[in-house]
Formats: C-alpha cells, structure tokens, sequence
C-alpha cells in the first residue's frame, strides 16, 4: 500500500460522530479521539466486516494527532481483510462500525469495558 | 415511716379514683406491684413523689408539667383536678396528707402550670396542720432531699457513680444528699454558728484593745483584716451569685437542647452521612479518573488477543522463510554443476561420452533447482516484510487496561450501591431535621459550652477567694489568741468569750470530721455486709469508701475492681442505700422502680432474697420479664403483704387490681 495515498484526515458519518459526541459528553471517554481508537479496536477485535459509510462523513481528527505513533496504522495493517485501499479508510469504516456498537451497548444499562475485554479474549479463545 | 394507703385522683394514667393499701405486717413487708412497661409503674412513684414533696419527675429526673399529670382523658372531659391522698405512720404519729391541683377561677383551658391552684394539707393524730407546719412536719420526717435513697428508680442508680469522680457536680449533689441522710448537716449548722459567734466575739475584742495600750497595731491589724474578708465576702457572694445565674441559663438551655435532642441527633447522624457521601462522591470521581486515563490506552490491549494470533502467524512465516533462506548456498552449488555437466560432452571423471538420456535429466534437475532458488528469493523479501511487521505490532503493548478496569468496576459498582444507601440514609434525616432551627440548635449548644467555661472560671475565681479569705481569718484568729493572751486583755469579757467559742470551735470542727469518718466507716461496713449478700462473685472481699461516700468493689488482695458491668454497678449502688439506710437517723419505706432490670438471673435472686430486709416496707414495680411470678416470687412468698396488677384499659388509661388471696 502507497502511504502517500494515505488520507490525512479521518472522521464519521453524522450519524456515528453525534454517537460519539453523546459518549464522550456521558463521560465514557475523556476525549472523543480516544473513543474513536477503542471503537476502532473493537471492530478489529469482533473481526467486523465494517461496510462503506454512507450520509455525511465529517472530518474530526488529524492522522498525525489521532494516530502519532502509527499503532492503528499497524493494527489496522496487520489484522485487515486484504483490500485495496488505504489503510486509514478502513480504519474509518471500522470506527463507524464500533461507535454504532458502544453506543448500542451503553444504551442496554449493563456496560461494562472489563467485559469488552474480557470478550474479545474469549473471541480469539 | 410506714404508708398505710394512697389514694390517687385522675393522676396520670389513673384515671378517677384509685386506691393503693400497701402492706401492714411487718412480717409480710414485700408489695409487689407487676405492670407492663408504659402502663404506670412509675406512675405510682411519682403519686408518692409529688405528694409529699409537690414534683413528679420523668426519666431523666427533670420535673413533669401540672399539665401532663393530670389524666389526658378526664381533661379531655374538661376534669382538671388531680390528687393524691397517702395515709401513714411515722415516730408513733398517724399523719395523712392531701395534695390537690386545680384549675383556678376562670380558667378553662390551662396552658401552664400557673392555671392550675395548687393545695397541701396534712393532720397529725388528726389535728390539722396549718401552712408552713406542713412542710417542716414533711422535712422532719422524710426531706426531700434524701427522698431519692427512698423513691427511686433502680435503673438510674447508675449516677452514683458520680460519686467516684472527684469534684462532679453530681456527685457532690449526691454527697451532700448523704451527709443530709447521715445526720451530718446538724453538727455543721452547730460548728458554724459557733463560728459566727467566735467572729463576733472577736470583733469586739478588737475594737476594745484599739484603746489599750500596746494592743493598738494588732487591733488595727485585725480591722484591716476584717475589711478585706468582708470585701472577699463581698466578691464571694457576688460569684456565688453569677454561678447560681450561670447554672439556671445552663439548665435552661440543657433543657432546650434535651427536648431537641432526636433533631440534634439525627444533625449529628446528617453529618455524618454528608461528610461520608462526600468522601464516597471524592471516590466516585477519582473511579472515573482513573478509568477515563486507562481507557486512553485500552484499545491495544483490545486488540492483544488478536495482534497475539497474527504475530504468531507471523513468526511462523518468518522462521520458514529463514529455513529456506539457509539452504540457498548449498542450492546455486548444484546448479553450477549441473551446469557445468551440461556444458560438456563427455564426463571429466571416467572420460566416457554423457549419454542423452542422462543429460536430458540432468537438465531437468537444472530447471527445478533454479525454480527453488528463484522461490528462495521470494522468501528473502517475505522475511523482510515479516521481519518489518513483527516489529510493528510487538511495538503495539497492552497497558494492564483489563485487570485495571475490573478493578475500578467492580469498586464503583461498590461506590454506587454505598451513594444509594447513604441518598436514601441522607433524605430520611433530612426529613427529620425539617422544621428544626439546627443553626439555632448549634448556637445554643456553642452558648451552653461557653457559659460552662464561664462557670469554670467563676468557681475558680471563688476558689481563690474562698482560700485567701480562710488565710484572712487564720491570720485574723492568731491575732486574736496574740490579743487574748496579753496581760491587760485577761480581764476583758470579750477575751474571754473568744476563748470560750474558740475551745468550743475546735471542738465541733474536729466532731464535724470525726462523724464523718464514724459514719463512712459505718456506711462502708454496712454496704459491704448488704454487698457480699448481694454479689455472685465469691472472690470479693467488700466495698471501700472515699471521702465522697464512692463505692468501690475491693477483691481479696485488697485490690480495687476498676472495670464494673452495669449489673455490677446496680449491686454496688443498692449496697450503698443499704448502708446508708441502716446508718441513717431517718429511714422510710423503700419504693422501687424497675429493680431487676440489669441483673442476670443469679443476681435477680440474690436481691429478691435481701430485698425483706432493706426497709420496714418494701415495694417493687416491676415488669413480668423482670420478675417471674411463680418462680422468682416463690421464695419470697412468706414475706409478701400484697401484689397488685396494672391493667390497661386504654392506650391512655390504667387500674390497679389486687391480687386475690391471702396477701
């Protein structure tokens, strides 16, 4: 994959950054960067098939700011389906995917991060 | 004394008339009168209370209203008068003696004490006495003040007590309720009358030798002297006066702050709780903190289990392609002779031609070893490509988020269920102070902190007083003695009348102190019989005595028993008016209210069994959990006159009925 064809900038439908908004505002997250990773993370972690975002796609974070180490980058290199396409797209369809699955998730009353964890363990188990 | 019969009016919880008739024999001299708690027991103690002595007290021994004596129900009716009427013998005398509260003139309603005309009135042998004759016959018999050793509660007996703490005020009010039952307080009177009259006599002595010769310095001494104990005196009566103003607003605001004490308690109880639900809160925030930070780096401990499994795959691929890589010289050495075999005709070894069929396969083997090389190659950039990858993902490290984040969550799950408990505590409370002026409440207890530092100060201010007054009058008396003892002073009368009362001074100081230590000895020996009767504990030698009549239990090494359970205490406390009674010159009937209530078993038994022996009447108000009818009373049986039961007949109305039988 050509990095240079790396998009710089990285964001969600509306739909999905209201989502996120709401998350960091119920105070889930400190900042909504940090949702936005673990919501990466959860979709790596179910193995989810993340579809095209369709509606609005707002620009929220910087490449550089969101991912400075380029640990998404690598995650998101080493555990994605072969495709051709850039690396941070597919984390975006992957963060669209996982802020729909914690927001989902907080709504049921019985949230807990622990076990997110502790499932993700059980999935590769 | 002996009490024959009372007869009670709308008193209380007994309403109309009712009649009492306590036991005459002296054989039988044990009443016991059985009643479950809130029906007027105690009733009964405050009609013999108030009668005699004009005041009924409640638990905390502060002085019931007129208002809540009289029978709620028969005020309801709009009958206000109470009474009580008791019949008894005392130093060969029949007295009875009436006390009766009504509503005065126009009055319909009475909102205080004030509305109510109040009468006492008493007959000897059947004459009648009049006005203040009444009170001092009562005083001559029975004074109040050692009222409490006769009518009392045995579950307050825990304020004796006091009696063990130096300088308490309680227990000062206690010793000197003693010293009055003792007889002491006569011999007192006696010794500081003649000190009255030595002063006097002394005076005059010294306004005599201003004149004589060689007496004047000493004379004008003693004047200045005299002037400045009066000054002292002065002072001392002014503190006694602000101590005795100091002790009224203190019981006033005690009184208030009792009658606020629930809405104290449940402020104190609210605090409480809000500093805890703060503390709670702190934490809660803190929680959040602390799982707002670790959920910073949680997505890669997220992704661990699934970077673990590529990175395993990973190093997998990456060892094969290494294996092959190794292999690779040995591979170009046999294409180079394959190679060089082809390029010639005949074999270098044996000189014979290369068959066609050989060469043919010898090209074969060519071809498939330069695919493996070319393979090899592929594998080179496969393991640099893995090589990159295993670094990337190995850099991707879990920061413990797992076992941090179970941790904070299942201590915020504690958090919240605690906040839930402590809201629900919270508004409970909240409800209970509504309505109270706790800052009213919290001043008033700040004012009756400063007014007891205040009352600290004047006592010691009349401490000092009171010391530097006595040097005054030690000073004053050798003066006196220098002046009595003066050739020209021999004569005069006022010389020999401070000498006289001087004697007789020191006469009564030392019989003052001499009486005391007979009666506490005596007191002490009296108590200890009544203990050791009392006691289950066979390892007790006796009580000792201090200077305040304090009782402490001393074991066989003559040791003192420092710690004392309520129980213990309540024995202590029954061996004391034991001993105070037997040494006492006045005696009465004895009425007890809930006698047994601290004592285990073995002790109930002991005190029902030495009961018969305390007073010449002895009466019990007791509850059946206290007192088993068939069997504590079985052993006692021979020496009770009468048992009555309380019965309810409202929630706000009792009777006395008497037992049938012999009793």
């Amino acid at each position: 994959m050509n990095v240079n064809n790396e998009p710089t900038t990285i964001g969600l439908s509306d739909g999905a950054h209201t989502k996120l908004q709401q998350l960091k505002e119920e105070h889930y997250f400190a900042e909504m960067a940090d949702g936005y990773r673990f919501a990466i993370a959860l979709a790596l972690a179910h193995g989810a098939s993340a579809p095209a975002v369709t509606g609005g796609r707002g620009t929220i974070f910087n490449v550089g700011t969101l991912d400075p180490d380029r640990g998404i980058y690598a995650a998101v290199s080493a555990l994605r389906e072969p495709v051709d396409e850039p690396v941070y797209r597919t984390a975006a369809r992957l963060a669209e995917w996982g802020v729909e699955e914690l927001y989902r998730r907080t709504r049921d009353g019985r949230f807990s991060f622990a076990d997110i964890l502790s499932e993700a363990e059980s999935l590769q188990g | 004394m002996k009490l024959l019969d009372m007869e009670m009016y709308n008193f209380m919880p007994y309403r109309g008339k009712h009649k009492v008739t306590f036991p005459a024999d002296p054989a039988r001299n044990v009443m016991v009168v059985f009643g479950p708690n809130m029906r007027g027991k105690t009733s009964l103690l405050n009609a013999i209370r108030w009668c005699f002595y004009g005041e009924a007290l409640d638990r905390q021994l502060n002085p019931i209203d007129l208002l809540k004596i009289v029978n709620i129900e028969a005020a309801t009716e709009g009958d206000w008068e109470v009474s009580v009427f008791i019949t008894f013998e005392s130093n060969g005398h029949s007295y009875d003696l009436r006390r009766v509260a009504k509503l005065r003139e126009l009055v319909d309603v009475p909102r205080r004490d004030d509305d109510f005309e109040p009468s006492l009135s008493m007959r000897r042998d059947g004459k009648v006495l009049l006005g203040d004759d009444i009170e001092h016959e009562i005083n001559q018999i029975m004074p109040s003040q050692i009222a409490r050793f006769f009518l009392f509660d045995a579950e307050l007996l825990g304020q004796y007590e006091a009696l063990l703490v130096d300088d308490s005020e309680q227990g000062q009010a206690i010793k000197e309720a003693i010293e009055q039952v003792l007889g002491v307080p006569a011999l007192i009177k006696g010794r500081d009358e003649i000190r009255t009259l030595l002063k006097k006599a002394q005076a005059v002595q010294a306004k005599e030798n201003k004149h004589v010769e060689g007496m004047a310095s000493q004379a004008e001494q003693y004047a200045r002297l005299q002037a400045e104990i009066d000054s002292l005196s002065v002072d001392v009566t002014a503190l006694k006066g602000k101590d005795a103003h100091l002790r009224t607003e203190i019981a006033g605001l005690d009184d208030i702050l009792a009658s606020t004490e629930a809405a104290q308690k449940a402020q104190a109880q609210l605090d409480g709780l809000l500093a805890e639900h703060k503390r709670v809160s702190e934490r809660v925030t803190a929680l959040k903190e602390e799982q707002l930070g670790v959920l910073q780096g949680a997505w890669k401990d997220l992704l661990q289990p699934r970077l673990q499994q590529r990175l395993n795959e990973l190093i997998k691929e990456r060892d094969g392609s290494q294996a092959s890589i190794q292999e690779r010289g040995s591979l170009v050495a046999r294409i180079d002779q394959l190679k060089k075999l082809l390029s010639q005709s005949r074999c270098s070894v044996c000189g014979q031609d290369i068959a066609k069929a050989r060469r043919e396969e010898f090209g074969a083997q060519l071809g498939k070893l330069e695919g493996e090389l070319t393979a090899v190659s592929a594998d080179m950039a496969k393991l640099g490509e893995a090589s990159a990858e295993i670094s990337r993902i190995s850099r991707i490290r879990g920061v413990g988020a797992s076992g941090a984040l179970k941790r904070i969550e299942t201590e915020q799950s504690r958090s919240a269920v605690e906040h839930t408990r402590l809201e629900g505590e919270i508004g409970t409370l909240r409800r209970q102070v509504a309505g109270h002026d706790t800052a009213e409440i919290a001043r008033q207890r700040t004012r009756r902190d400063q007014l007891m530092q205040n009352l600290g100060r004047i006592q010691e201010d009349m401490k000092r007083s009171e010391k530097e007054k006595d040097d005054k009058v030690g000073k004053q008396n050798q003066l006196s003695r220098l002046m009595s003892k003066a050739p020209t002073a021999r004569t005069q009368r006022s010389a020999r009348e401070v000498e006289v009362y001087g004697v007789l001074e020191k006469i009564f100081a030392g019989g003052v102190d001499t009486l005391r230590d007979r009666l506490r000895e005596a007191v002490a020996a009296k108590a200890t019989e009544a203990f050791l009767k009392l006691t289950t504990e066979k390892t007790y030698k006796g009580l000792a005595i201090n200077d305040s009549y304090g009782l402490t239990i001393v074991d066989r090494q003559e040791r003192p028993v420092s710690v004392r359970s309520a129980g213990a205490e309540q024995i202590v406390a029954l061996s004391l008016i034991d001993g105070l009674n037997r040494t006492a010159r006045k005696s009465g009937p004895i009425v007890m209210d809930t006698p047994l209530g601290r004592l285990d078993p073995k002790h109930r038994a002991n005190v029902l069994a030495y009961v018969p022996t305390m007073a010449e009447q002895v009466i019990l108000l007791a509850h059946e959990g206290e007192i088993n009818r068939e069997e504590d009373l079985e052993p006692l049986a021979s020496r009770i006159g009468a048992i009555y039961d309380i019965e309810r007949i409202s929630a706000t109305e009792s009777r006395l009925v008497r037992e049938k039988g012999g009793k």
